[in-house]
């Protein structure tokens, strides 16, 4: 069973460098992990392999059975396996890190993206991996060598540009690159030109590309919980702004909460899965109420 | 107090401040914070400016509630505007008619419970001076009490003295606390001189001499002057006017007749006015009389002393609003004998004379004359007797004539009968002279021999008073061929009780120090003769003639009256006597009608020792205690001056402008300082002030985060 206290972005935050802190998770989340939900995704039947307990019993191969009485799965080709693209956004506004906040969303995202990554490999499937901010900083090819980790890690890492995001027009190149059908998961906390943004994801979803959004958001964001005249000082461009919380919480809320409800609907639209990541929240439940969404749309 | 109102720049002070004051965050949302900014910066900014506003509107009012009083203060009385403090001298009549009462309160107690609310509703800071106006003002704060509670205390104390008013010496008083406040105290910066009066006629008329209205005028240039009228219409006021013994000389078991003047100051008759007689405290004799508007009436009551010593006597009128004065008193001293000296120039001289002292015989004699020779004078304690005579004594020593000045200082009586032996010159010389004076007169001449007689001089003096209406007892008659002319040395202290029809006085009366002296210009026995003419001529008849003996026993009571005259005495007036061969050592107190006794300390004079009582503030019996050795009591009798007991008041229009009335009313009974000020406006800032709070806490409530 995952330990609550391995998940806890509180805990992650006292670990040093991405690849403990994905070990960490992966190792929390996979003691409990019956079954792979990428299986499935792939058609051409590869050789059986001896029944372990915690398999799919959708898998037996039942005819082994009958014929040897012991239980084998019928596995299938790693390449016709799931190619998994991870798309990081590590802009200016993604290093902001509320004052409730264990992590910077970029931090938050990048231990998600790693355990992603890292759950994926050890499933034999591809993952690729593309950094942008207005431009792409960073592509990777997905493979899915057990050797890749090291090198997708290691660019994951890597700390954030301090540029501006431009959403729209990464995600319409990105959606001309990936060639290859497969799982679109973007990390990012989409503060950009929504219109546009909701265009790209459109052109994924066009290119028959299974998208998944996940839409980081620090605490405070959602909350708003300054108190007395605040000086902030924009990201990404923005100009200072002198307020009194106080008086602006409902207004900006508001605001927020026509953003937020934007995006879901754009997504819903398109038929996009939206899962709001909050960096205070436990990773196991971010993972796991993700995957079961998943679960339920693969069957 | 409006130095207050600077509080409402604080909230402004803190927006300002605050502006300044901020903490700085990063911010990666920022394009929904301007969006949330830009459609509701507007809203923000009113909301901002409203909560400002009331803040400060509740300090500002507050500040208002706070310097609300001195505002409406201030120009009611007519001081300055400019803030600073009021010196408020309060000068409050004691006069005796602030005695009287109307629907059971005095107007003293009306012009107290006005001055304390005068003082209650002063600001701190403020003043005040209070000075009582009597006789003599009493200046009971003079440096000006910051405390209002000492003042009120004070105030609290004041009670009626039993005299009048001198309107004149107060203003000047006033006028010189104002002048010292306004050298010494510099913040207080504007001065009201506040006067609580029943406006009585007696105390105010001194208002219209200009000597007074130039002080008003001077006065009303440092301060504003205000009447608080406490008076009213009452005049209905009856008075004990007079009350006498008149029997000057009063005798153990003799028919004393005293005498009691009544006057209704009123313009009303009384049908029966009551009086009664109180001897040592007991009612002996009650009597009605009718009093027309403005009358007066004198009732005899005649009394017998049964007991030697000294007796308090009271005349009583009933009831009415002023009681003060319908209380008279008397201290009479009722004597077993008298002890008179009859010195005798030469054998037989005296003989008439001692006749004359004691005319009946009887076993208890009033007087008990001794006759001696000029040598008694030095040899004898002259102290032991209540009169000398003098009868044709030839000369004096100066021995002789300190001794007998000494004698009379005291209170000693003195008698000087004229003869054929008195030596001009001797005379002259040692009982006239500047330091020790014995005698009224300078023997001038002898008059030349003829026939003379007496001149009543309308029977003013006491001496001949008796002989009024009494003409053939013989005084005009009396023949006369021989005096001395005597020149009165004082002519504004010496009366002449008799003369000559040649125009010469024939008796002639001062009082000197306590004692009294009595000279008479002609001799006291046929002895005395004018040999120059032959058959020798008499010098007179008047030893055998029948008005002889009342002269001579009306002279007695003139000459012993030295020592009981100073017995009554009105208020204000001192106390006083001489103790003969006493040390400071003796004790002496005196007990006060009010209840109070004080030691009196003695003052040495020559070898004896006089004493002083000044503190005679209200009327009725006063009791001299004197300690061992002496071991005795003397009453002394004080009474109020009837001048005060008409009640009638100064015309309003005969006030100098410069006198503020605005407070007077015709009944005093409604009188109250004015308060129609806004008191109520007051409250009415402190309730917009609460109001205020409400709003501001509900209101910073729904624009903060509470509402979101």
């Amino acid at each position: 069973m995952p330990t609550p206290k391995s998940l806890d972005p509180r805990t992650l935050a006292k670990l040093q460098g991405l690849m403990l802190r994905a070990r960490h998770i992966v190792e929390g989340y996979v003691a409990g992990l019956h079954r792979s939900p990428y299986h499935g995704f792939s058609i051409e039947f590869a050789e059986h392999r001896e029944y372990a307990p915690g398999d799919d019993l959708r898998f037996v191969d039942w005819r082994v059975y009958g014929r040897t009485d012991k239980f084998y799965l019928k596995q299938y080709e790693d390449e016709t396996n799931l190619i998994l693209y991870l798309v990081l956004d590590v802009s200016e506004s993604m290093q902001y890190q509320g004052p409730d906040a264990p992590l910077s969303k970029l931090e938050y995202a990048q231990c998600v993206a790693a355990a992603f990554a890292w759950l994926t490999l050890l499933q034999q499937d591809a993952v690729g991996l593309v950094t942008f901010d207005h431009q792409i900083r960073s592509l990777i090819k997905p493979s899915s060598s057990p050797a890749h980790l090291q090198q997708l890690l290691g660019v994951i890492e890597q700390p954030g540009t301090g540029q501006k995001t431009a959403t729209g027009p990464i995600f319409h190149e990105l959606a001309e690159r990936f060639t290859k059908r497969g799982v679109v998961l973007i990390l990012s906390d989409l503060f950009d030109n929504t219109a546009a943004m909701l265009a790209g994801l459109k052109h994924f979803h066009h290119r028959r590309h299974d998208v998944i959004v996940m839409h980081t958001l620090d605490p405070a964001e959602l909350d708003f919980p300054f108190r007395g005249p605040t000086m902030f000082k924009g990201l990404e461009e923005y100009p200072e702004v002198l307020a009194d919380p106080d008086a602006l919480r409902k207004a900006y809320l508001r605001e927020f909460a026509a953003f937020q409800n934007t995006v879901k609907r754009g997504c819903r639209q398109h038929n996009l899965d939206y899962q709001q990541l909050r960096t205070d929240q436990d990773l196991d439940v971010t993972l796991a109420s993700y995957l079961a969404t998943r679960m339920s749309r693969v069957k | 107090m409006l130095f207050w109102g600077l509080a409402a720049l604080v909230p402004i002070v803190i927006h300002l401040w605050n502006r300044r004051r901020y903490r700085e965050v990063s911010w990666a949302a920022m394009e929904y914070l301007l969006a949330a900014l830009r459609r509701n910066s507007r809203r923000i900014l009113v909301e901002q400016w409203v909560l400002l506003a009331i803040r400060t509107l509740i300090l500002l009012l507050f500040a208002l509630a706070l310097a609300q009083p001195l505002l409406a203060w201030l120009p009611s009385l007519g001081g300055s505007l400019g803030g600073g403090q009021t010196h408020w001298v309060m000068v409050v009549d004691v006069s005796y008619s602030m005695a009287t009462t109307r629907d059971g309160k005095t107007r003293m107690e009306r012009a107290k419970e006005l001055a304390s609310q005068l003082v209650q509703q002063g600001v701190q800071g403020d003043g005040y001076t209070l000075i009582a106006l009597g006789d003599t003002p009493e200046v009971i704060i003079r440096t000006p009490a910051f405390d209002p509670k000492d003042v009120l205390e004070e105030i609290d104390a004041l009670r009626v003295r039993h005299g009048g008013a001198r309107l004149a010496t107060g203003i000047a008083e006033v006028e010189a606390i104002v002048s010292a406040a306004r050298e010494k105290q510099k913040r207080l910066t504007s001065t009201q001189v506040c006067i609580f009066s029943d406006l009585g006629r007696n105390s105010w008329e001194e208002v219209t001499s200009d000597d007074v209205r130039a002080r008003i005028g001077r006065l009303a240039e440092k301060a504003s002057l205000r009447l608080f009228d406490v008076g009213d219409n009452q005049r209905q006021n009856m008075a004990v006017t007079r009350l006498d013994v008149r029997d000057s000389l009063v005798a153990l078991s003799r028919e004393t007749t005293l005498e009691v003047e009544l006057q209704n100051f009123g313009n009303e008759p009384v049908p029966a006015a009551s009086v009664e007689l109180l001897v040592d405290g007991r009612r002996t004799h009650t009597k009605d009389v009718e009093l027309r508007p403005g009358g007066k009436a004198t009732l005899a009551f005649s009394h017998r002393f049964d007991v030697p010593g000294e007796h308090r006597v009271e005349a009583r009128l009933a009831a009415d609003i002023l009681d003060v004065d319908n209380h008279r008193y008397a201290s009479v001293p009722v004597r077993e004998s008298l002890a008179a000296l009859c010195i005798q120039g030469a054998p037989g001289e005296a003989k008439y004379l001692a006749i004359a002292l004691q005319p009946t015989r009887t076993d208890q004699p009033l007087v008990q004359p001794v006759i001696a020779p000029e040598s008694a004078l030095v040899e004898r304690d002259l102290s032991q007797f209540d009169v000398v005579f003098l009868v044709n004594v030839g000369r004096f020593s100066r021995d002789e004539a300190a001794v007998l000045a000494r004698y009379v200082r005291q209170g000693g009586g003195l008698v000087v009968f004229l003869g054929d032996q008195v030596q001009l010159e001797s005379y002259n010389e040692h009982l006239t002279g500047d330091q020790e004076r014995v005698l009224p007169v300078r023997l001038e001449s002898l008059a030349p021999t003829g026939e003379y007689s007496f001149n009543p001089l309308d029977y003013r003096h006491p001496i001949v008073a008796a002989f009024a209406g009494h003409e053939r007892a013989g005084l005009l008659t009396t023949p006369v061929w021989r005096y001395i002319k005597l020149k009165p040395l004082d002519a504004a202290r010496t009366r002449i009780a008799l003369g000559f029809d040649t125009g010469d006085p024939a008796i002639v009366t001062e009082a000197l120090g306590r004692g009294r002296v009595v000279v008479v210009a002609t001799a006291a026995s046929p002895k005395s003769v004018d040999n120059t003419t032959i058959p020798p001529t008499p010098w007179t008849a008047l030893p055998t003639w029948p008005s002889f003996p009342p002269l001579v026993q009306e002279m007695l009571a003139y000459a012993t009256s030295g020592r009981t005259a100073e017995r009554n005495v009105l208020v204000g007036d001192p106390l006083s006597g001489v103790l003969q061969n006493a040390t400071l050592a003796q004790a002496l107190e005196i007990a006060s009608p009010n209840g109070r006794t004080e030691r009196v300390s003695l003052e040495p004079e020559g070898e004896d020792a006089t004493w002083n009582f000044g503190s005679t503030t209200a009327s009725g019996i006063y009791e001299a205690r004197f300690g061992p050795p002496r071991e005795m009591a003397q009453l002394y009798a004080v009474n109020v001056n009837t001048r005060e007991s008409d009640l009638e008041r100064l015309d309003v229009d005969l006030l100098p402008s410069q006198i503020s009335t605005d407070a007077l009313t015709q009944e005093a009974a409604t009188t109250t300082i004015p308060t129609g000020r806004p008191t109520e406006l007051f409250r009415w800032f402190l309730g917009s002030v609460l109001l205020l709070l409400v709003a501001e806490t509900i209101l910073a409530w729904r624009f903060g985060s509470g509402a979101r």
